[in-house]
């Protein structure tokens, strides 16, 4: 698998290997409510925001690719990737790993990285390393299995960084308090876009096992 | 990290395109598991907190985050070490332990903290190196080459493989786990005797940390104890229920006298092994 180079300053997407520059996608429409499609959607971010975002995915690759080397996925994340028949553990814990290294050096940086910025940059490293894990022939991850990657990633991030002062837990519980108002509301969507679509989803399945079982 | 909520609508422009991008809806599940976690515990706990059904939440949220909740520790815990049970599956702490256990090695080369006896800082380099609003070539970070060597018992899936099936890795007697002092001498305190006093404290330094990190320090993942260190805590454990042991037979016993050195307990030894409670995040011990 080619190396990742080429790094363009200003934080313009950079075509991976096998792509051109058109192939990248700039500009669809934004994503809707419900909608699971997977044409990129406009950004929407400031330009301070979309600049840190561009450095730590960036410094994130440059870890997983390390620079000057063609053909070379970083030893150690993809040792990092294999392991024995946990994949999604695997996923989760590189990504946390990838993540809390970066924020922990913008920190001796005397950075102040953006929440928000963090937590999409984690989502796009987990994406990352899972073509990664695929490319390498460690682990093709479904959907699914990235997804539960993340869910597992964020946890995990969140019960060590309650001991480090890293992460502000009332202000998680705040979040939840607004998600649990909304859901007795009937309003979930509102707080949690494209939430409603998994919700019905998973009624339905329950009803036809409750079905079933009659 | 603070409420994700406003987060889940942002959009940025992607740095590189992916095949397989994670879908709005998860990116929306994700900043419940991330706010739910605050309120009602670990991820795999929050199944069960959820299927108690006191928190008034719809049929359909409760599905879908029980769902992710599941899905997540299945992807922790192969069935034949939970047997289909979530809960039981979150106390396999030797998982839990191993995945985060390789702090810094991403981008540390050979020998790194793993190793046994290792000194070495659970991060080297990233933290100083890679420094934002720099690029990375130009602080001199050095990315990890090709001849890592070792890497395969030191990375974390290797340590994954390493923990038993089914139970957390014993304090003793596994090859690669470095138990730390502490949940030594903290077995020491559950056993009683008398000596919970002297050794409450290191117990409480444990009970005190997140689950996650809890489960690491027992396995001994953190790196953070010699196995020198192992050794001493060990035998002044054995040395100490030796002493109890004989203490229980009186002095002047022909057969059991108060020993001057270290001797064989007259019981076969227990296992312990340790387990982390997946709602309370306590540790606990037991035997095997």
């Amino acid at each position: 698998m080619a190396g990742f180079g080429g790094m363009v300053n200003g934080g313009a997407a950079v075509p991976r290997p096998g792509e051109n520059q058109q192939d990248i996608d700039q500009g669809a429409a934004p994503m809707e409510e419900g909608a699971e499609a997977t044409d990129d959607p406009r950004p929407n971010v400031t330009p301070e925001e979309q600049a840190q975002y561009d450095m730590l995915v960036r410094n994130a690759l440059k870890i997983i690719y390390p620079e000057g080397e063609e053909a070379t996925i970083s030893p150690n994340v993809l040792t990092s990737l294999k392991g024995g028949d946990k994949p999604i553990m695997n996923l989760a814990a590189t990504a946390v790993m990838l993540v809390k290294s970066l924020r922990d050096s913008a920190k001796k940086a005397g950075t102040q990285i953006n929440d928000e910025v963090l937590f999409h940059a984690g989502i796009a490293i987990i994406e990352e390393l899972a073509e990664v894990a695929e490319a390498a022939k460690i682990h093709d991850y479904s959907e699914e299995e990235q997804e539960n990657a993340l869910y597992l990633a964020l946890d995990m991030y969140r019960a060590q960084g309650e001991q480090s002062g890293d992460v502000d837990k009332e202000s998680l519980k705040q979040g939840w308090d607004e998600i649990v108002a909304a859901d007795r509301e009937g309003r979930v969507g509102e707080v949690l876009p494209g939430i409603e679509g998994r919700m019905q989803k998973a009624e339905g399945a329950e009803q036809a096992e409750a079905e079933e079982e009659q | 990290m603070s409420n994700p909520i406003k987060a889940i609508g942002k959009v940025f422009k992607g740095v590189v395109k992916v095949v397989k991008k994670i879908a709005l809806p998860a990116i929306a599940i994700g900043a419940a598991v991330l706010t739910g976690g605050a309120a009602l515990g670990i991820l795999p706990s929050v199944g069960s907190v959820l299927g108690a059904g006191g928190l008034g939440l719809s049929t359909g949220l409760t599905s879908v985050l029980s769902s992710a909740g599941q899905g997540a520790l299945m992807g922790m815990a192969t069935s034949a070490v939970t047997g289909g049970n979530i809960v039981k599956g979150a106390t396999t702490g030797g998982i839990m332990g191993a995945a985060l256990g390789g702090f810094g090695q991403l981008t540390k080369g050979a020998g790194g903290p793993m190793s046994a006896g290792s000194s070495a800082p659970m991060v080297s380099n990233t933290p100083a190196d890679i420094v934002m609003g720099k690029d990375l070539a130009t602080t001199g970070f050095t990315a990890p080459t090709a001849a890592t060597a070792g890497t395969t018992s030191n990375g974390i899936g290797s340590m994954v493989a390493a923990a038993p099936k089914g139970v957390v890795a014993p304090v003793t007697g596994s090859a690669a786990v470095n138990a730390a002092p502490a949940a030594t001498a903290a077995a020491s305190a559950a056993t009683g005797g008398g000596f919970g006093s002297l050794l409450s404290a290191p117990l409480q330094l444990i009970n005190g940390l997140d689950p996650y990190s809890k489960a690491a320090l027992i396995q001994g993942i953190g790196g953070g104890i010699s196995a020198k260190a192992q050794a001493d805590a060990e035998q002044e454990r054995d040395d100490a229920k030796a002493q109890r042991i004989a203490d229980n037979y009186g002095s002047g016993s022909s057969f059991f006298s108060s020993p001057a050195t270290t001797t064989q307990p007259a019981q076969p030894k227990q296992r312990v092994i340790w387990k982390v409670d997946p709602v309370t995040g306590n540790v606990y011990k037991d035997y095997e």
